[in-house]
């Protein structure tokens, strides 16, 4: 069982040490030797005016909200997807009631117009 | 020391120093990051333990959607980045003493129960069967049936009060 996890671990090892190598290396060779266009923001995007940090809207927490509940809900739905092939019909309308309560939040934040941006 | 104990103690080690910087952090928003740090360690102890269920859940809600909802709250705050106001409480010393002495007391009174001397038995399913008897077992009529539709009442209940929070009244006023 472990052993399965031994593979994530080993990819996450190498996925962690390939880049760090690579930015290690590359510090290391190449001169240093900066100057005003080298230092510039290339190919990353239009330079921001003003702060950075700016407060965001309101809307973009509905949405993160949202993804969360059904999130949750995907980690219910998953076990029952295994175990589909066994089970009852009694099992399949329950999973279905499940959704039904849930889908109920969703048409209530539709309704409320909270999906449409303003 | 075997090799999972050393993989364990890495991974203790990693999640106590995230969660002590989520605390420690000057700045918000590195301390939601280092957040995330911790919940893969808990990930990772979960995997340890076998419970893989349990650390794809961890990797998937915490990491996938509480961390990211946390980012989004401290985005909606106003000072991200300022970081001028005194975080250590003047009188951290005597809360250090307090904090020490109640942890060894527990401690002390914990160590003799007899709930630790308990030898856990693995599961006498493995790898993805063990999923298949939750899911079987969520759905049952005598098993979980019960608190499978609960969590979905819950979640309805966190999801209306979440969104009613946060809903703009002056848009709804308009409408009215």
């Amino acid at each position: 069982m472990l052993d399965q996890w031994l593979y994530i671990g080993i990819f996450l090892g190498i996925s962690l040490f390939l880049p760090a190598v690579a930015i290690f290396l590359a510090s290391l060779l190449s001169p240093k030797k900066p100057n005003a266009i080298k230092n510039s923001v290339y190919e990353c995007g239009v330079e921001t005016r003003g702060e950075t940090w700016v407060q965001f809207h309101v809307q973009y927490y509905i949405y993160a909200l949202m993804f969360m509940i059904f999130d949750v809900e995907t980690v219910f739905l998953y076990p029952f997807a295994v175990a589909y092939g066994q089970l009852t019909l009694f099992a399949v309308v329950e999973a279905i009631i499940f959704v039904t309560i849930l889908l109920g939040g969703f048409v209530y934040t539709w309704k409320k117009g909270n999906l449409t941006w303003q | 020391m075997t090799s999972t104990q050393v993989i364990f103690l890495i991974t203790a080690l990693v999640t106590i120093f995230s969660a002590v910087m989520v605390v420690g952090s000057r700045k918000l928003f590195h301390s939601a990051l280092w957040l995330i740090l911790s919940f893969l360690g808990v990930a990772s102890s979960f995997a340890l333990l076998e419970a893989s269920f349990f650390a794809i859940v961890q990797l998937l809600v915490y990491i996938g959607a509480i961390a990211i909802l946390i980012i989004f709250a401290i985005m909606l705050t106003r000072d991200i980045m300022e970081d001028e106001w005194q975080q250590i409480n003047r009188s951290w010393g005597l809360v250090l003493i307090l904090v020490i002495t109640i942890f060894s007391v527990l401690l002390g009174l914990y160590s003799t129960w007899s709930g630790f001397q308990t030898i856990l038995n693995p599961l006498g399913i493995s790898g993805q069967e063990n999923i298949l008897a939750f899911g079987k077992s969520i759905l049952a009529p005598d098993g979980f049936a019960l608190p499978f539709e609960a969590s979905s009442v819950l979640l309805l209940a966190a999801m209306i009060g979440g969104i009613y929070i946060a809903m703009d009244r002056k848009q709804e006023g308009d409408e009215a």
